[in-house]
């Protein structure tokens, strides 16, 4: 087995140990009223475990959050890294670069409570906030990735007679491909952190479980929402390694060589 | 647009004529033009090599054939029609181009890289897989062992190959190959020149090959067009016109020392008369060889394997010391040539393998003859007719860069180059 694969069989299972030990330490826990409700929404309940329903819908929640914040960072990241590519104009590139380093300097949480204070809670609040806490990597990267590319190559791929359009799809693009990845996969790890956020302006996720154990001092609700925000990052990391890998050019990749 | 039919530029795979009319190209920013008022006609077919030091504008004069460069003045004219009517894309899929170290897309199979340029034409499939298997054959590169493979599991001889390959897969009528063998080798190099060559006189293309290699530009250039700075024309012409006559000082300098022996790059091993050297598989058997090689008088013969293919040395007096088996004898043999390689790579691969005798093979590897040393002796004593050291004897004055640059080409041209960088001062 070579060690790439062996980084890869890793977190899958450092995972599900993680959960384990989890479920068995909350399981031991003497819980009262408060910690029952938190952990399954139930005022009736009289035992809970970390599988309990309630929690699975806020893990859901957060990894939604994740996932459409995302969708919207890579339809806004890489077409805007393609367009700083493209562009000599050093005014773009200030703009675009300074705002998206701010958006993501700024603290998420300042954002989050200036939006909904000029915007009130709308439903897509919190999505604006983590996409622009979120952009930079996947914006930087896209630019790094076709910077990166070999001139001479692009000027053999010119010489054949490819158009510029062609150039950018079949020869940078292909090839910017893996850092690109490694910009996405920052972004997501990103996303994973700050829509625990999220609950401040009502959008739920494992936030709320985090904060409901803060809120009520109930330690063992606190640790099961950080813990699973922490394992979820984890897990999202993994699964962007494993597509890193499999969307790679495979002649870029290196056990295609011999 | 003369044809309006397909909306591209140059229907044709026959070769055509080139013509550059007084083109000048001047780069923004800077006071000297890199090539200034060049004038050139290059006959359809022909392989015409620009040679010169490095930044002397022979890239971008050609470069400016397929409008990578767009010249600030002057007519290109490819096959009579002006190569500024035809979109740069499209006249650009009807030039082959190829570059130093190949420049083929490493996310692309081997295949998939050759067929770029028929899939940008629009060719239909059929179309596309029985040239590909064309192409393979052509340069040699078995398809079904190559056609998946990725170029990074190449040798930069075989991405050549390809880069080669990819260049002619629309079948265009001219070539564009910017120090292609640069980056190679000298053995490999040696080698995809004379392939070169054996595919030129296959394909018949007008090929424009620029080169900094005096011996390079010789051995392959039909015709030869040694550039100074700008890209302005010392001397044009057949190659060894270029080397029996040189126009001024500054070619003589830049064709160094040995033009004689620059003159064996001219010969070709089918010039020569081969020998029926004797040659033996496993089935001949010991005795047989041995028997053979004392019936006519030879210390020497080659063995042979099941494809006929030259393996190694069998030496007699080895074979008559130790009677064992003849194919643990004797030597491996280094290597081969073939009737396209030059009296000099061939005096090369002898001088290497010490023999004195190098194999000649066909294109397939089966072995038909041999030549020898002396033969190359005698073809150089033949091209030796109008020897250069005599021309310059009889010049009235002679200058230290004169006779240094007979003693040592190259460092002329470094020192040419050098001064031309302190010049424009970088």
């Amino acid at each position: 087995m070579s060690a790439r694969l062996r980084l890869l069989l890793l977190p899958p299972l450092a995972v599900a140990a993680a959960l384990a030990g989890l479920y068995l330490w909350v399981d031991g826990q003497q819980l009262d009223g408060i910690s029952l409700f938190a952990l399954t929404n139930d005022d009736a309940a009289t035992s809970a475990t970390i599988f309990d329903g309630h929690v699975l819908t806020k893990v859901g929640e957060h990894v939604r959050l994740v996932g459409i914040s995302a969708v919207f960072v890579l339809l806004l990241g890489i077409p805007l890294g393609i367009l700083l590519t493209r562009t000599r104009s050093r005014i773009v590139s200030g703009v675009l670069n300074g705002f998206f380093a701010a958006g993501q300097a700024a603290p998420v949480i300042g954002i989050l409570v200036l939006l909904v204070a000029i915007f009130q809670l709308k439903s897509w609040v919190p999505y604006v906030g983590l996409v622009l806490y979120s952009v930079l990597p996947v914006m930087s990267n896209t630019v790094e990735g076709i910077r990166n590319v070999d001139p001479a190559l692009i000027d053999a791929a010119r010489g054949q007679g490819f158009s510029r359009w062609q150039v950018l799809r079949r020869v940078e693009l292909p090839l910017a491909v893996p850092v690109m990845l490694a910009g996405v996969r920052t972004a997501l790890v990103l996303l994973v952190g700050t829509a625990t956020l999220a609950t401040f302006v009502d959008a739920g996720g494992l936030g709320d479980v985090i904060n409901d154990g803060i809120k009520n001092q109930r330690d063992v609700v606190m640790i099961t929402g950080a813990v699973y925000a922490a394992l979820l990052a984890v897990t999202i990391d993994w699964l962007a390694a494993i597509a890193e890998r499999w969307l790679s050019p495979r002649g870029l990749r290196p056990e295609a060589g011999r | 647009m003369s044809t309006p039919s397909t909306g591209e530029g140059l229907d044709t795979s026959q070769a055509v004529d080139i013509e550059l009319e007084q083109v000048t190209k001047r780069f923004p920013g800077q006071d000297v033009p890199a090539v200034e008022d060049f004038s050139l006609s290059i006959p359809a077919g022909e392989i015409v090599v620009f040679v010169g030091p490095s930044g002397c504008g022979k890239t971008t004069t050609m470069r400016m054939i397929n409008r990578l460069v767009r010249p600030t003045s002057g007519r290109i004219l490819i096959g009579g029609r002006d190569a500024s009517d035809i979109p740069s894309d499209q006249l650009r899929r009807r030039i082959g181009y190829v570059v130093q170290q190949a420049g083929l897309l490493p996310h692309l199979t081997v295949r998939q890289n050759l067929e770029t340029v028929p899939r940008l034409l629009k060719w239909d499939k059929a179309r596309i897989a029985e040239r590909s298997s064309e192409l393979f054959e052509l340069v040699g590169l078995p398809e079904e062992q190559f056609a998946q493979r990725f170029p990074r599991e190449l040798s930069g001889g075989q991405q050549q190959r390809v880069g080669v390959a990819r260049a002619l897969a629309a079948d265009p009528p001219v070539l564009l190959m910017d120090e292609p063998f640069g980056a190679l080798d000298p053995i490999t190099r040696d080698r995809l020149q004379s392939e070169l060559v054996k595919i030129q006189r296959r394909v018949r293309k007008t090929i424009v090959f620029v080169t900094h290699d005096i011996d390079e530009a010789i051995k392959l250039g039909d015709r030869v067009v040694v550039l100074r700075e700008r890209s302005r024309i010392a001397q044009q012409g057949p190659p060894d016109e270029i080397l029996a006559a040189p126009a001024d000082r500054y070619v003589r300098a830049f064709i160094g020392g040995g033009a004689a022996v620059k003159r064996l790059q001219l010969v070709r091993v089918e010039d020569l008369e081969r020998e029926d050297y004797p040659a033996f598989t496993r089935a001949d058997g010991y005795d047989g060889i041995l028997r053979t090689l004392r019936e006519r008088q030879l210390d020497c013969s080659i063995l042979l394997d099941e494809h006929r293919r030259p393996t190694r040395w069998l030496y007699r007096d080895e074979l008559e010391d130790r009677p064992a088996h003849p194919e643990r004898e004797g030597q491996a043999i280094s290597g081969v040539v073939t009737a396209t390689t030059t009296l000099h790579d061939a005096m090369n691969e002898m001088l290497a393998a010490g023999t004195g005798v190098v194999p000649v093979v066909d294109d397939q590897g089966v072995y038909v003859g041999a030549v020898r040393l002396k033969q190359v002796l005698a073809a150089l004593e033949e091209t030796h007719v109008t020897p250069v050291a005599e021309q310059s004897e009889a010049a009235p004055v002679r200058t230290i860069e004169e006779i240094t640059g007979e003693i040592d080409g190259r460092a002329v041209q470094a020192a040419i180059a050098a001064g031309e960088e302190e010049a424009t001062g970088t």
